[in-house]
């Protein structure tokens, strides 16, 4: 299993909800701040993670490593 | 591939027989020209998954200059043709009502049927309204009777229009939609097109002033009362959201569901399986739009030169995204012309998200707002039809439907017996 940190800039995020349409488990939208919040910061890289990562039309969404702090690809 | 060899199989986009018959062209397009310009649309081809997929990501394959070239004229300031921040901020504003649970309890505040359950309601009620007339055994034509009105329809009644203004608004709708799928350039489409669009923003532009006067529950009264550091938005702006949201959710939507059935009943063991499992009926749209996106392409221009596919395009070149090529790319779907409701290589669900494995609602920045509301649109209407119409069957089973159209393509008439 592999734990990776997630962000998502809120300065890129257009609010597609691709990510909680996704992962719901892991993404999820708050209408109160209008933003996607993340359920737990850090979290295991499933495939659904990956694909809301990946599928992201701005690229907002990016991970790191938990141990290390550096980037890392989906 | 030599140049030679090329000339030899790669037909022009715009030769008749290609549109009759575009996927034996693109199969030659993805196996020995997979970068390719096309003098007929003086415009480069992409064909292969892969780079299709890359090109709608690529910093340097804008949607500003062509689509302002395409579709300026019809929707002034357009989604597709915005860019940066200025795409940023309508997506922000728009995206959230057009987007899974937050589509119905956004539309809860601000327009007609807003709930999941009242959209479904609208969706349904006007399922039936149309074929409410029509009893089991009757022969009607599936596509002219019912797609090609329906979505129309729910549209206009989100819109809040009367009903008596349906029939006029579904004409000028068409004429734009030809207008938009004007490859060949015919002058009277093109004519037809800015005439319709000049008539409809002189209904559209009162009716705006109207609702800012009387906000209504209806989506036109949600864009009327838009503000952006607290100014109204200029009513050309709130038409063109308008006329576009029209667009997505009408035209490519009836043209899914003709496409649907189309295959369901000219296979009918494809018909039965959704019928008795309705847990098919997603994987049945997501495979329709794989096979036969209403929608074939999607269009960029170059901002500097593009290395892609093993070739290069130059700066502020014309490049065709077949999307419909791509979706058929053997080096990403096995078997890629069945149409297979258990494939494995797609994923269903994620169809209607920017994370799809097919193309059909384009990929990254752009990817269609509409999305995920034509699924649930799609959704109501098949099964409604599925319960109402279980035997449901083609009217004459040894003439299948033919799909007809380059840009956008899809079955015209689908005669059936209910």
């Amino acid at each position: 299993m592999t734990t990776v940190l997630i962000h998502i800039d809120p300065v890129r995020c257009v609010h597609s909800l691709n990510c909680s349409e996704v992962a719901p488990a892991v993404f999820v939208y708050d209408r109160a701040r209008g933003a996607v919040q993340v359920v737990e910061h850090a979290i295991e890289l499933t495939d659904r993670v990956r694909a809301a990562v990946e599928g992201c039309p701005v690229a907002a969404i990016t991970l790191r490593d938990p141990l290390t702090g550096e980037g890392r690809q989906p | 591939m030599s140049a030679p060899l090329r000339e030899m199989v790669v037909r022009p986009l715009l030769d008749p027989s290609v549109a009759a018959d575009p996927h034996s062209h693109y199969r030659v397009l993805r196996d020995h020209a997979p970068v390719h310009f096309d003098g007929s649309v003086d415009a480069y081809l992409l064909s292969r998954h892969a780079d299709v997929k890359a090109a709608y990501r690529h910093p340097a394959m804008t949607t500003a200059v062509v689509y302002e070239r395409m579709i300026g004229a019809i929707y002034g300031n357009s989604l597709p043709q915005m860019v940066g921040a200025e795409h940023a901020w309508w997506r922000r504003v728009l995206n959230p009502h057009f987007r899974g649970a937050i589509l119905h309890d956004q539309w809860n505040g601000f327009i007609l049927r807003n709930t999941q359950q009242l959209l479904a309601d609208a969706a349904y009620r006007q399922a039936r309204r149309i074929a409410g007339g029509f009893q089991q055994g009757d022969e009607i034509d599936l596509v002219k009777d019912l797609m090609n009105r329906l979505p129309m329809c729910i549209v206009a009644d989100m819109l809040g229009l009367p009903v008596s203004d349906y029939q006029q608004f579904i004409e000028w709708h068409q004429a734009q939609m030809a207008f938009l799928g004007n490859v060949a350039k015919d002058p009277l489409v093109h004519q037809r097109g800015l005439d319709a669009t000049e008539e409809l923003h002189g209904y559209l532009d009162p009716l705006i002033q109207r609702r800012r006067d009387r906000p209504g529950d209806d989506l036109i009264s949600v864009l009327a009362t838009q503000r952006v550091d607290g100014e109204l938005l200029e009513r050309g702006a709130v038409i063109s959201r308008v006329m576009e949201i029209v667009n997505s959710g009408s035209d490519t939507t009836g043209k899914t569901m003709g496409n649907l059935f189309s295959r369901l009943l000219a296979e009918r063991h494809l018909f039965d399986a959704v019928r008795n499992d309705r847990a098919l009926v997603t994987n049945a749209i997501s495979e329709t739009l794989r096979l036969m996106p209403p929608s074939q392409m999607n269009l960029r221009t170059t901002t500097e030169p593009v290395e892609i596919a093993g070739g290069t395009i130059p700066a502020e070149a014309t490049v065709f995204l077949l999307l419909a090529s791509a979706n058929r790319d053997d080096r990403r779907f096995a078997d890629p012309e069945v149409f297979d409701l258990h494939r494995t290589d797609v994923h269903h669900d994620r169809t209607f998200t920017s994370s799809g494995d097919i193309l059909s609602f384009g990929h990254g920045e752009h990817h269609c707002l509409g999305a995920l509301f034509a699924k649930e649109e799609v959704s109501i209407v098949v099964n409604t039809l599925l319960d109402e119409y279980p035997q449901m069957r083609l009217s004459n089973p040894a003439q299948p439907p033919v799909e007809v159209g380059l840009k956008y393509r899809a079955v015209q008439s689908l005669p059936v017996v209910l």
